[in-house]
Parts: structure tokens; sequence; C-alpha cells
């Protein structure tokens, strides 16, 4: 038979897809004429122990089932440990060390930011769907701001600010 | 079986049919000319689109029916056919045949989805049956087919040979890659018989190049197999060059497919001229030292997509040496190989003595059977007895000897093999620390000529960059650096707000498989199309290197060049161990035994161990398994680790370390172990840390 042949490339399509934030449609909606008479922020909620947090989910890369650790004493204390994610090392945020939360959690997942030259990794409970926010609404410059929504209570994250920490300790850059 | 299922059986089948038909009309040419080759296949392509049409998949019927419509024109004899148009009518017959090969749903979503090969395969086939290249029947056939039918028929055979070559090249390929791996004898008649059909296809088409090199590999394999020797790494990389030589033949065009084995001749005399030269001279099959250089600079890295020859780049067992540099550590490497070899050489003699001294035991035994038959002489017996504890003590010595010097010489090999596997960690990558080496002050050199104030940051000095790239980026960073300095940063009266200093920031990072840097600089910026204009030789030099470049400038706010290449990696040997939960990899080179605690205590009494709990400020645990103790050796004296638990032998892909780790003083680099992050620990600093 003949010996040439065509090669078809078919994608596959991984179920990691499916946790995957499409970024580019971020993108699309912050450039988008909409957006800019009426701007709004999409917000990813997510919860640690009974305390509810929400953070920019222009940040958020993927969420994914808690990994192993890799932990020393010697680290800050605000750095729960190491993980492997894609071949590479990200460091993991304690946010109850770098908010002072006195809280009792059984992390479950793992959320991993990215602001395109680094990623970090927060775990928590568990993460809600993501809503829409008004920038109208008060949001503060500290690491974290409360906000009431629906009427519940929220602490906003700064996840800038987490960035400006991470980059503080020279990681292998995204 | 449902309808589709049928119809989609159906259209494979008359694939298949339509393969088969064109396959048997191109072997037996000799009986076919293109137009009958052509008449055969009309009914085989009718079925296929009557089948597709059933299917209703419009873009298989498309091409069906421009293929029928060639070969009804071809058949009337109103187109001249060109090689490079039976190229294409193959491919749609490639198109076909590659269906087959998936199942029937697959089918389905293929046809539908690929539609841009299927398109670009009809429009080829189109041009063929353009309107201008038909001809108008001609009423009176007095001309008989001349020019144009020798070039149909050329190009058939060049078809026939490029088919000879592709079948032929894969059988080849894979016996020597067989026998490489297992270090067998190569199996001769798979080879002699895929040499024979080149060769025939070669005298058919009047290609005496190509035959010539198939023939004299032929010779060349023939002869190892009569006299059975085994073939050494040389030749087998001699012999897959000549079978990459022939497989960018089989990669052109037939038109081009003549002047690609001009262009190659060359090449091709010097293989055969190569390979011929081994019959004549048997001593070279033992290559010696200075024809392994000599043959670096003949023997080219062929690759099959492209153009490799234009560029002359030169490469030898895969390790690119072209450049000057290379060629110095590359000697450094080979005197330790050498030294390894003249050290084995000894060891070979006295095993040969060993042989000896086992002979003499023989005579021994002998002699103690001629004591047990003769036991009634005793003063025989005596005499026996003082000659057998004569001989005896001269062995005991003897062996004593050989152990000696064998000890020697093994430890002498030991310490050359880590030369050279240091030399090739050294070879294969360079730290970017050592590239940058006296930037700052080229930086300040150029500034002060240029009459402007410029500091330079550099960040990633432990990025280890692969070899291949050390050159390229030795011509390539000064000159940026020069055009950043000279074009994009102002002189010091007109930085209006910015500080007086410029700042110029040069970093490097590796990221999966990449390796990027950046030059960021805080000068005046412009348009991104004017640098890249500017910049443009070197931006190509860049691109041809299979590297890219991002340029992102905007007037007043600096510019930041992004350049990013592709990088082998080093990859690390390593054996792991876990201590309390984490892991932790020591590499092999540094690894001198694996044993259990209690072996360790019962051997090595007043050996050193460290504990890794200890020094990682763990708790002691208490694990009632035998802990793996890893002995170390530095100095010649041997260190135990003791870790919790063996994880495995794994090949690890070192990143660099940064603050985070370097909290561990003896962390070297980190990587990546069944998803888990591993530290891979710095043996030395660890011994030293221990020692003080």
């Amino acid at each position: 038979m003949a010996v040439r042949k065509i090669k078809y490339y078919k994608r596959k399509f991984s179920d990691n897809d499916f946790f995957k934030s499409d970024s580019s449609s971020n993108k699309n909606f912050e450039q988008s004429h909409l957006s800019s008479i009426n701007r709004k922020l999409i917000l990813l909620p997510f919860k640690i122990g009974n305390i509810n947090f929400v953070a920019n989910s222009k940040f958020v890369e993927i969420v994914i089932p808690n990994r192993e650790k890799y932990t020393n004493k010697d680290f800050p204390k605000w750095i729960s440990g190491l993980i492997a994610y894609e071949g590479s090392i990200l460091p993991i945020v304690d946010l109850q060390q770098l908010g002072n939360f006195q809280n009792n959690s059984e992390n479950f997942c793992t959320i991993i930011f990215n602001d395109g030259d680094f990623r970090f990794g927060i775990e928590v409970d568990f993460v809600r769907f993501p809503f829409a926010l008004n920038t109208s609404s008060k949001i503060d410059g500290s690491l974290h701001g409360s906000l009431k929504i629906q009427q519940r209570d929220y602490y906003f994250l700064n996840i800038e600010m987490i960035f400006e920490l991470i980059r503080e300790l020279e990681f292998e850059q995204y | 079986m449902s309808n589709i299922e049928q119809n989609i059986e159906y259209l494979k089948e008359t694939c298949r049919r339509h393969c088969d038909i064109i396959e048997t009309c191109l072997l037996d040419y000799e009986k076919y000319r293109i137009s009958e080759l052509l008449a055969n296949t009309a009914n085989s392509i009718n079925q296929i689109r009557l089948s597709a049409k059933k299917l209703s998949v419009n873009n298989a019927v498309l091409i069906a029916d421009v293929m029928l419509k060639v070969i009804s024109l071809a058949k009337e004899k109103r187109l001249d056919l060109f090689p490079n148009d039976i190229d294409v009518i193959l491919r749609a017959n490639d198109f076909y045949y590659s269906i087959i090969q998936f199942s029937a749903y697959e089918i389905l979503e293929l046809l539908n989805s690929e539609f841009a090969i299927i398109n670009e395969i009809t429009a080829d086939l189109q041009s063929i049956a353009a309107p201008h290249r038909i001809k108008k029947v001609q009423p009176t056939k007095t001309k008989p087919e001349t020019a144009t039918d020798e070039l149909q028929s050329k190009g058939i055979l060049l078809e026939k040979f490029k088919y000879a070559i592709a079948r032929s090249v894969s059988t080849i390929e894979q016996v020597l890659e067989q026998s490489e791996n297992q270090k067998e004898a190569i199996d001769v008649v798979p080879i002699s018989q895929a040499l024979n059909t080149i060769k025939g296809a070669a005298i058919s088409a009047g290609v005496s190049k190509a035959f010539d090199l198939a023939d004299a590999m032929g010779d060349f394999i023939r002869f190892l197999a009569e006299h059975n020797v085994p073939i050494n790494p040389y030749q087998m990389d001699l012999l897959l060059n000549c079978n990459r030589l022939f497989k960018g033949i089989a990669a052109t065009s037939a038109i081009a497919i003549i002047d690609k084995i001009k262009d190659y001749s060359d090449y091709i005399d010097t293989y055969s001229d190569f390979l011929r030269s081994f019959l004549t001279e048997q001593e070279q099959l033992k290559p010696t030292p200075s024809a392994k250089l000599a043959s670096d600079e003949i023997i080219p890295f062929l690759s099959s997509d492209s153009d490799v020859f234009s560029d002359n780049k030169l490469y030898y067992f895969g390790y690119k040496s072209s450049q000057l540099n290379d060629y110095s550590k590359y000697n450094r490497l080979l005197d330790a190989t050498i030294n390894i070899i003249s050290n084995l050489a000894p060891i070979a003699n006295s095993i040969n003595n060993l042989k000896s001294l086992k002979s003499l035991i023989r005579q021994i035994q002998l002699d103690n059977n001629n004591i047990l038959y003769n036991i009634t002489n005793t003063e025989a017996l005596t005499e026996i007895a003082t000659n057998n504890a004569k001989k005896l003590d001269e062995i005991i010595s003897q062996l004593d000897s050989h152990s000696t010097t064998a000890d020697e010489y093994l430890q002498n090999i030991k310490s050359r093999i880590n030369t050279i596997y240091n030399g090739l960690y050294n070879f294969r990558s360079v730290a970017f620390g050592d590239l940058v080496r006296g930037y700052n002050e080229l930086a300040n050199d150029l500034a002060n000529y240029a009459n402007k104030k410029v500091s330079l940051k550099i960040s990633g000095r432990f990025v280890r960059i692969g070899s291949e790239l050390y050159t390229l980026l030795e011509i390539l960073l000064p000159q940026l650096l020069r055009d950043i300095i000279i074009h994009n940063i102002e002189p010091p009266n007109l930085r209006n707000e910015k500080p007086e200093i410029a700042e110029i920031s040069l970093s490097a990072r590796t990221l999966s498989g990449k390796l990027i840097i950046e030059i960021i600089d805080d000068g005046k910026g412009e348009n991104a199309s004017s640098i890249a204009l500017r910049s443009e030789g070197l931006f190509n030099l860049i691109n041809n290197n299979n590297g890219r470049v991002d340029i992102n400038s905007e007037p007043n706010s600096g510019t930041k060049l992004t350049i990013s290449f592709n990088m082998n990696y080093v990859l690390l040997k390593s054996l792991v161990f876990e201590v309390a939960s984490n892991l932790y990899a020591v590499p092999l080179l540094n690894c001198e035994a694996l044993i259990d605690e209690k072996t360790f205590c019962k051997q090595f009494h007043d050996a050193k161990s460290i504990d890794m709990r200890e020094v990682l400020n763990i708790e002691a645990e208490y694990i009632s398994k035998n802990k793996p103790v890893l002995l170390v050796n530095d100095f010649n004296i041997n260190i135990a680790l003791i870790f919790d638990k063996f994880v495995g032998e794994a090949e690890l892909v070192p990143a660099p370390t940064n603050k985070l780790l370097s909290v561990t003083q003896f962390v070297a680099a980190s990587s990546v172990y069944n998803n888990k992050p591993v530290m891979i620990i710095d043996v030395q600093k660890l011994l030293n840390m221990f020692m003080n």
C-alpha cells in the first residue's frame, strides 16, 4: 500500500478544559463597548472555613483538587508549601496566616492565580459560581475589604497585593 | 448495522479498491502508460463519488468530481500531464488511502472537519483541469507522442524511484535502529532487499549517483556480514546518515529530484568513498580519534523537512560541533574517553593473566587427582605436594598483584567517567551568568561612547542555557544591547522626569522547555514596527534559529523585548527519597551504594552518618521499618545519609532555585517527580555543612 500518508490532527478534549477559565473571553468582555459604559467585575466566590471570600476572576487560571505539598519549617509563615503544577513549582499562600483569620477549615481544592508573569495557589474549601459586580461598589486598597452581596458578608481579596509578595520571592517566573 | 454505517463501509471498500488499482498500475508501469493508468481508475473513482454522495459528504464528492474530470480529459488525451500533476493526483489518492484507516464515525467527522485539506487538494486538481491547459480535440492524430510523453515517462520513473526509496528507507532505518538499540548484528536480508529495490529503481530512472550510494551501502553491509564484524557507532552513524540522505531525496517533488541529487552529489561521493574505504582497509574498522574528528567536518546532519545544507551546520553524534569553541570541549571529552580505553587495556591483560592462572590451578587439580590414585607411593606424594605448595604461593602472589592493579584501574576509570559526565553537563549547558559576564562594563563603555548614562541589571544568572544557543546569544545580546543604548536611551539632559541614569534590565528564565530572555529599558520608546525594521537582521537571526521575538514598546513608556527559544534540558539521573512526606533527590553521580540501616550498622561501624531529619530540623519519628541508608562518596570518605523511605530512580529536569528554596542551604535545584515537588540535594554543600 502507499507509504505516504496525510496526517490529521484531532484536538483531544480533556476534562481539565471545563475548569480552565477562558481568559480571552474576559479580555473581550473588558474591551467590549458595553463594559466601558457599565464596568463590571466578574468575581469568584470561595469559602475557607466559615469565611466567604471573593477574588477578581481575571486572575484565576484553574481550580484543581488539592495536591501533595512540599513543606519546610523555614518558609515564611504565610507560605504553607509548594506544589507541582504543569511541570513547574508554585507556592501555596496560606490566607489565614496572611490575613490573621482564625478559622478551622478542611481544604479540598486549590485555586491557581496567574497574572501573566507569576502563579500561586490558595487552598480553599470550595468555590461557588462566579457573579458580576459593578465597580461603583466601594473596594478599598487593603488586602481584604469587606463587601455585602445578597445579604452575605464577603471579604474581597486583593490578589494584586499577593502577587507583589510572590514577586519578592524571585520565584521562577511563569 | 445501520444504513449510514453500511454506506461508510462501502465508501471504505471503494477507496481501498481504488488505491489498490493505482498502486498496481504504478508498480507495473512498463505495462501501462499514464493515460491508461488513469483510465483504469475512472471506474473506481466513480464508485467513490457515488458512495460519497450517498453519505451526502460534499467534500469527498468534490474531490471525486474533479478527479473524474481530470481522468476523463486525460483519457481523451486532451491534457498534458507533468510529473508535478502526477504528484497532485497521487496526493488525492493518498487522501483516500488515509480515509480507510479510520473507523466509520471518525470518517464522517473527518470528512466534515478537514475541509481545508480537502479544499487544497481540490484546488490543485482543478488547476490541472484548468481551461487553459485543456487541448482542443484535434481531428487528426498525426503527431506521435514524443517530447511530452518522454517527460511523462521520466516523471513516472522518478516517481517510482521515490516510492522505492520511501518504501526502503523505513525498513533500513528500523533494522539499523533495532541493531543499535539491542546491540545485535545487523539483519542483512531486509536491508539488502531494500537497497536492491532502490538500486533497481535508480537504474530505471537513470540516477547513477543514488545507485552508487545504495551499492556502496549494500557492499559494506554484506562485507560486515561475511566477516562477522560487529558494527561500531561511527559506522552506524554513517549508515544512518546515508539513509537520511535518501530520505532527503525522497522528500522533494519529481521535478526537483534530479537537481536535489546533483546538490547532494558531493555528499553522496564522500559517503560512498567512506563506506568503500572500510572494505579496502580493515584497520579503519576501528576508527582512530583523528578519523572521528575529520569526519566531523564531512558528516552533515540531514533533516528530511528542511534544507539544512544551506546553512552549513555540522553535527556529530547528535552534538553540534560547528563552533570552534565546542571543539576544545569535545576534544577534552574525547581525551577522557581515550584514557578510559587505555585503562581498560591493562585490565584486559590482567584478565589474560588470570586465564593462565586458571590453567595453573587446573594443573594442581590434576596433580591432586594423581595423588589420590598414587596414594601408596609416599615419596612421589611429598614431591607433588611441595611442588603444588610452591605453585599455589605463586598464584596467590600473582592474584594479589592483579587485584591491586585492577582496583587502581577501576578507581581511575570511575574518576574519568565522572569527568566525562561533568564535561557533558557543561558541554550541553552553560550558565546565563557565564554568558553575560562583563556585560556591565560593556554597557558602561557603550554608554560613554554615546554620551549617555546607563545601569544594567542582570537577573537569572543561574539559568542554564543549552550550548546550542550559546554562540547565537554571544553574537546577539551585545548587538541588542548596543542598539538599545544607542537608539532607545535618551541623553541625560533629555530624560525629563526620569532619573538621569537610564535603567536596562536583562533577565533570563525558563518556562516549560523554553528559554525566555527579556530586555527592558526605560528609554524613550517608539513604534514597535520601527524597532522591528531597525533590527531586522538580528530578528531574522533569531527567527532562523527557531526563536521568537515579541516587541512591546510605546512612545514615552520604554521598550520590552522578549526573545524565546526552545531549549534542550539537562536531565539529571537521581535517586528519590522521602523525608517526612517531602521528596528529596540525590544525583546518581554522588551515590556510592544504597543499603538498609541494619547492614550499615553491621558493616560500617566507623562510617559517619547524617540523619536527614536532624539536618532538616524535623522531629524524629518512630518508623518501624529499616530505614534506607545512602552512602555518598566525597574525597574517598564514605558518608551515609539516612532517609525515611526510598521512592525510586528518576531522570529529573532541574529548575533553578529561588529565594524560597534557598532557605535550605543544601538544596541545589527543584524539580517535579510524579506530580510532586522534589528538591535536588547538593551533596557537596551538605557534606561541607556537616563537616563544619
